[in-house]
């Protein structure tokens, strides 16, 4: 396979282009075994013995190596700098079952050279279904992140990189000096995702675009055999990324690459540390941090998306979530409920709602074959798309029993505003 | 293509009673017939065995493909007359039919598994039964997956209105788990006054199905339609809004596949040989009651989900066909052929 990257890469001395890194950290509240007779009966959706099970598990294998690792970086290297985004769902399950790893996040914010982005609190579809959810949930994830690492995020990121102008424009509106996107084609016409762009809104938002094949050459390929460039070097990866033109490389991807997707057997991490060493090596690499890529570059042209996309499956839409009947039932089921559970005034409704918003419940629910469905079965708890489609609809079921029955005016009311998906 | 009849009471999944009192029946009507069968099952399969070594002896061929115990002794015997590699097909075993296996069966089975070049099982399942139960080693052990041909659905008959239909189809046995079925529906009867089942077919649990669904109190819901012709059971699975098959152990379970050829969703025992083919379906725990009674609700209340598993499931089953079965089969045949 004849690598343009490659080529390019023999040219000598030229300017070093900054990476922005950006790690995701979630984990959802998976559903428990939930039948049709578990309906009016049984309360409690989640499997908290499951879901603590694997947070315990990821937190060994992942997540507490990887922040020692980014910790032991960021002290080794004045230049070092990367970004997360935890979702709130992560965050209160790191509040329950492993209080050291959330000290283990705070330690690397201490460092003042780690940005926390800002989502929704639920890593959910909120922003497809209600608008009014999508902002509740970003602003109560804000104050979670106050909360716990006295940070304030200042650029947005949806939902597994879900973006659309309509969404740029409200992230706008909320007082976002940036947001993040997935360099695809439909968006770039053309063009490389190498410099900071502006979003199709008033104010041209900051837009910032993950270089989804030198961040997919970690997070997907890294173990592939099959690869052409495996295995795959700091060397050989260092190569590549010198011969980029440009003036930000944006490497976005799940924090659970690191031990989790790619085992620490491995040598994912190695790669990972031995890449960062050897780059810094030269005085005029850095990293930079979303804020501060957005702070200190040019703004290239506006790019619009009038269609959402995401960093989803080879389509890089909204299929993984909304791409059959079955995820769109479920999600416009879950929001017909939004008024009476918000009228309720109920803390626990509010949060099982919220919880049920969550994106991986409609990604298990996904019926794609080949690459894409083996990747969706690789994160799906069940045996297929229907079991997790039958046990989320007893489930919403259920919580519609427990909202109180609504006052008459209110009744006809809901029956209006029953929401529909939209971009 | 070429065929040699061999007269015989043998048919697949007879049973010793169900010989002796066809054998006997043969007698009182027929009495000149008889005697040109065994008088017991274990004698006419020895005498059928004969008749297929004679055969085999003044025809030419390459190969013997013999189905089931039924006619292992017969693919024993013309490998001996003739020193030609023997395959034989399994399709169910003792085993899968319950019960205290029968001593004279299994051993059949045994000598023919002995005595083949290859053993073809219709699933995984099968095959993993058949190394496990008869220390079949894997090397001459092969999968060849049953299918079903593209059909288009009999003449216009149109789906006519009507209560949600459950359906069972099959034999009536143990195997096929109709007590389950039974305890299920109940559970759901419970649930939904509208919802009928329906019962295809026949068998030695027939009774005893009966019997369960009175003691239950669902004479009303239920009706029991007895073996059916093919475009009668087309029919049947066209207008059912479920297909049902919990069965106990499930070699294979081809009509799960006429089901889904008719755009029916179907529910069926986790390692049923038929999920190993197609992923557009239901799969339940064997004997776990509620989630069947669940899974049979849900496919009656949510119509994205009833529609979801008709259309993929439909276009799932379009892709197989016997000829590719075919070619496995032959692929088989050349190898024994070879050596």
């Amino acid at each position: 396979m004849s690598n343009p990257r490659t080529s390019r890469a023999k040219m000598p001395h030229r300017a070093m282009i900054p990476v922005c890194l950006y790690f995701q950290v979630h984990q959802p509240y998976r559903l428990r075994r939930y039948n049709y007779f578990d309906v009016g009966r049984e309360h409690r959706y989640f499997d908290a013995a499951q879901n603590g099970e694997l947070l315990q598990r990821v937190g060994e294998r992942c997540y507490a190596p990887a922040t020692s690792m980014i910790q032991r970086l960021l002290e080794r290297h004045p230049r070092f700098a990367v970004s997360f985004s935890l979702s709130g769902c992560l965050l209160q399950q790191l509040r329950d079952y492993a209080p050291e790893l959330r000290d283990a996040f705070a330690r690397l914010v201490a460092t003042g050279r780690v940005e926390f982005l800002a989502e929704t609190s639920h890593h959910s579809l909120a922003w497809l279904a209600s608008t009014d959810e999508f902002v509740d949930q970003v602003n109560l994830h804000r104050r979670r992140i106050a909360e716990d690492f006295g940070a304030e995020p200042r650029v947005f990121r949806n939902t597994e990189l879900i973006y659309s102008d309509a969404l740029a424009a409200l992230i706008e509106r909320m007082g976002f000096r940036g947001v993040l996107a997935d360099g695809v084609e439909p968006l770039l016409g053309g063009r490389a995702p190498h410099h900071l762009y502006r979003a199709a809104t008033p104010d041209a938002l900051a837009l910032l675009l993950r270089d989804y094949r030198l961040s997919d050459d970690i997070a997907f390929r890294f173990t592939d055999r099959a690869w052409a460039e495996w295995p795959l070097t700091p060397e050989k990866y260092e190569r590549w990324i010198a011969g980029l033109d440009g003036e930000i490389l944006s490497l976005f991807m799940d924090l659970e690459t690191f031990g989790e997707h790619q085992p620490a057997e491995s040598g994912i991490f190695e790669f990972f540390e031995a890449w960062v060493d050897r780059r810094l090596r030269n005085p005029r690499a850095v990293f930079l941090t979303p804020s501060q890529a957005i702070e200190a570059l040019p703004r290239r042209e506006v790019l619009s998306a009038s269609r959402p996309i995401s960093w989803a499956d080879e389509a890089r839409d909204l299929s993984a979530w909304q791409g059959n009947d079955l995820q769109r039932d479920a999600l416009s089921k879950l929001f017909a409920l939004e008024t009476r559970v918000k009228s309720s005034a109920s803390e626990e409704l509010l949060r099982d709602f919220r919880r049920l918003s969550t994106s991986d419940h409609f990604y298990y629910m996904a019926t794609k074959s080949q690459a894409d469905g083996d990747v969706h079965a690789y994160f799906s708890p069940y045996d297929s798309p229907y079991e997790a489609y039958i046990a989320y609809m007893h489930v919403v079921s259920d919580l519609e029993r427990r909202l109180p029955r609504p006052a008459r005016a209110r009744a006809s009311l809901s029956g209006t505003q029953r929401p529909s998906p939209r971009a | 293509m070429r065929f040699r009849r061999v007269r015989t009471l043998l048919k697949p999944y007879v049973t010793e009673t169900l010989y002796e009192d066809e054998w006997r029946e043969i007698q009182k009507t027929e009495p000149d017939e008889a005697g040109n069968y065994g008088p017991d099952l274990a004698r006419e399969v020895l005498r059928y065995s004969s008749a297929a070594a004679r055969i085999a002896t003044r025809e030419s061929f390459d190969v013997i493909h013999a189905h089931d115990w039924l006619t292992f002794m017969a693919g024993i015997e013309a490998k001996r007359a003739t020193g030609k590699p023997l395959v034989v097909h399994v399709h169910a075993t003792e085993f899968d039919r319950g019960g205290a296996p029968n001593g004279f069966v299994t051993a059949v089975e045994r000598a023919g598994f002995a005595a083949a070049d290859r053993v073809v099982a219709v699933s995984g399942y099968t095959a993993r039964l058949v190394a496990e139960r008869y220390g079949v080693p894997p090397e001459r052990l092969r999968v060849v997956h049953n299918a079903i041909d593209a059909r288009e659905p009999i003449g216009t008959w149109k789906v006519e209105a009507g209560d949600p239909l459950v359906l069972f189809a099959g034999r009536i046995t143990w195997q096929k788990g109709p007590e389950l079925f039974v305890d299920a529906a109940a559970r759901v009867a419970d649930e939904m006054p509208q919802v009928k089942f329906a019962v295809a077919g026949s068998g030695d649990r027939m009774r005893a199905m009966m019997e369960r669904v009175s003691a239950q109190g669902l004479d009303e819901r239920f009706l029991f339609r007895g073996f059916l012709a093919p475009d009668e059971l087309a029919r049947l699975y066209a207008r059912a809004d479920v297909y049902v098959m919990p069965s106990v152990s499930e070699p294979f379970g081809l009509t799960a596949l006429e089901a889904l050829q008719h755009g029916t969703p179907v529910i069926v025992s986790k390692g049923a040989g038929v999920s190993e083919v197609v992923r557009n379906v239901l799969r339940v725990e064997f004997g776990d009651v509620e989630d069947l009674a669940s899974k049979i609700m849900s496919v009656l209340m949510f119509p994205p989900l009833r529609r979801t598993l008709s259309s993929r499931g439909r276009a799932e089953v379009r892709r197989l066909s016997w000829r590719e079965s075919a070619g496995r089969c032959l692929a088989v045949y050349r190898e024994v052929a070879a050596t």
